[in-house]
């Protein structure tokens, strides 16, 4: 290489001349600043917090990293920066996050009021990782912390006044030793102002019973009428499940594990909820169905996933319980109960009983899935209730082979706004059900899926 | 051009670099302007500083004889960033250099280089605050007509002021 006026000869080090004393414009240009922040991968479950963040501090650099940066950030990650943080970055994220927060609010960016959901691993907060001997109270958010990791998350709240909390409520042992029972009560009522915002609570207890948690149960009082949405894993201690069967205004509810019973109370509770989730109950299923009884005015969406019934009499219990509530939910849009995998593995709850309950009152039915399962065929029902009335019926499945063509043939005949059909029954030329989704204008792709090509 | 087997560029301080034309096969705008201009004397490289030349020329002098596809998206998810420790100059230069070079390897169409250096950016980044960020980079703060014609992030602030 030959260089005139400044002769330097060719070398694979940088030379360490200096720049000349007014260098060019530092403005990387936009492809290049987007070339730089999509090289943090947000996709790695363990580390996509960490890139969340540089983004967020990359977009606070100036108007331009902010315009690069900010679209590359999914908007779902600010709303709920932290989900299930199990490690001991969790503290470190925490105390940069709140500093990355306060200069948004410096700047005027609008971060802080986009944040709505913080996760909380309340024995983070305890001062000191519980030293005992016995391994089985440890928890990997069992971590040290000092006033600076409290302060930052209550700075964080202070910023963002979030609508939702995840609690992380860890194992309260009784042989805490004082000093860590106190600093978990003072920090639990640190907490209560904040609840009053809070609509979304996600709760995880252990998967054991705990001891009655009188300060939990006060945060969850503090929620009691704002709170719509919950979700509970695990099993809540005593109290904390009288103070949620006292949050009438639960719309939405998701609960995993847990027991049946205690599930089924908590229900009762709930009398205006619309759509429900419950996952893998402890206990007889029809303890927690029962619980839906109350909120059967108002239910549209009812998710029940356990395991397979097995004998008679549990079926003939769960079927039952599920009939009685299906015959009251007038508004009721999806119901999916059973052993919910994949169609040739699920187990349904729905028998012939349920079944016509369905098709007696719930004329807002807009997907209706029939999985095998016990004394379930459709036959004859349409004899017995007159003709299909669902109205607003967009998806059926039929993958219970037992389920008569009649039934399907009516369905697809006479459900106007069916849009999706899909049916395991074995169909030759002359089948009703072919000459059925055929005169209602579906296309078969040969593998038992019917679409109507408008739809 | 005299001698096709090299080329000449000339920096904005007036400084010629003389190197083989073989050592900037990845520079799309070197390669375009050997298409288009090359019977001309020198080829203008009018925004990058003679010390910043010198280091991209060593770059390209470096891998000029590499026989791996020319990259031609720097951002392509498809072929991941492996180091080589032929580049551990460029990892281990100051910031305000790395700036300098990551808008050479732009303004050259490199996108070897481009890739190399918004790789260091993004490792040096990881971890710091806006603060720190701006003390190690410190990108220029806009000027006043870039202001008036942007609202989004006057949108987002009443002060709309978010370079310091």
């Amino acid at each position: 290489m030959e260089r005139k006026k400044q002769k330097t000869p060719p070398t694979q080090q940088l030379a360490t001349e200096p720049d000349p004393p007014h260098p060019p414009s530092t403005r990387l240009p936009p492809e290049i600043l987007h070339q730089i922040f999509s090289l943090y991968d947000l996709l790695s479950p363990l580390d996509y917090v960490d890139s969340v963040f540089d983004l967020l501090a990359a977009s606070m650099v100036c108007r331009e990293w902010y315009q690069a940066a900010r679209p590359l950030i999914p908007d779902s990650h600010i709303r709920c920066p932290f989900t299930n943080q199990s490690s001991a970055k969790y503290l470190v994220r925490l105390r940069r996050f709140s500093s990355l927060l306060s200069t948004s609010q410096e700047l005027g960016l609008p971060y802080c009021a986009e944040v709505n959901t913080i996760w909380i691993a309340v024995n983070a907060f305890l001062g000191s990782p519980f030293a005992d001997n016995d391994d089985s109270d440890r928890s990997p958010r069992d971590l040290y912390t000092a006033p600076e990791d409290r302060n930052a998350l209550f700075k964080i709240l202070d910023l963002t006044l979030p609508t939702g909390l995840e609690l992380y409520v860890g194992i309260t042992p009784k042989n805490h030793p004082p000093e860590r029972l106190a600093a978990r009560a003072h920090f639990l009522s640190q907490l209560h102002p904040y609840l009053a915002n809070v609509c979304n609570l996600s709760l995880r207890f252990p998967p054991i019973k705990q001891p009655a948690d009188v300060h939990l149960s006060n945060l969850v009082r503090a929620a009691q009428a704002t709170l719509t949405r919950v979700t509970l894993l695990g099993v809540p201690d005593p109290l904390t499940h009288e103070a949620l069967i006292l949050c009438t205004n639960v719309r939405s509810a998701k609960i995993f594990g847990g027991d049946a019973r205690a599930t089924g109370r908590i229900l009762c509770g709930w009398r205006g909820l619309r759509k429900v989730r419950l996952t893998w109950q402890q206990g007889r299923i029809s303890d927690a169905i029962a619980g839906l009884d109350a909120a059967c005015s108002t239910l549209e969406d009812v998710y029940i996933a356990g395991r397979s019934l097995v004998g008679e009499a549990e079926a003939s219990e769960v079927t039952s319980a599920l009939e009685s509530v299906v015959s009251r939910c007038e508004r009721l849009k999806y119901l999916e109960v059973g052993k919910v995998l994949m169609p040739s593995l699920s187990f349904s709850y729905i028998d012939d009983a349920v079944l016509r309950a369905l098709a007696r009152g719930c004329r807002d039915l807009e997907q209706l899935t029939l999985t095998a399962g016990r004394g379930l065929t459709g036959a004859k029902m349409w004899d017995d209730v007159g003709k299909p009335r669902w109205p607003k019926l967009k998806c059926l499945e039929v993958e219970n082979e037992m389920v008569v063509d009649e039934f399907v043939e009516r369905v697809v005949l006479e459900c106007e706004a069916l849009e999706m059909v899909v049916v395991k029954v074995k169909m030759d030329n002359n089948s009703g059900v072919r000459r059925a989704l055929e005169m209602r204008g579906f296309v078969g792709d040969g593998k038992g899926c019917w679409k109507r090509p408008e739809a | 051009m005299s001698d096709p087997a090299n080329i000449t560029l000339v920096t904005m301080d007036g400084t010629t670099f003389t190197v083989p034309s073989a050592y900037l096969h990845r520079s799309k705008l070197v390669q375009d302007w050997l298409r288009s201009e090359g019977d001309k004397q020198a080829m203008e490289v009018k925004h990058v500083t003679p010390f910043v030349l010198q280091g991209v020329l060593n770059f390209c002098e470096i891998h000029a004889e590499d026989t791996s596809e020319p990259l031609a998206d720097p951002a392509d998810p498809t072929k991941p960033f492996e180091a080589d420790p032929r580049d551990d100059a460029f990892r281990g230069m100051p910031d305000d250099q790395l700036l300098q070079f990551t808008m050479a390897a732009d303004i050259l169409q490199i996108p070897e280089l481009v890739r190399l250096t918004a790789q260091e950016m993004a490792s040096r980044i990881d971890g710091k605050s806006p603060d720190q960020i701006r003390a190690m980079f410190n990108p220029d703060d806009l000027a006043e007509e870039d202001v008036d014609s942007d609202n989004e992030m006057g949108e987002v602030g009443e002060e709309g002021a978010i370079s310091k």
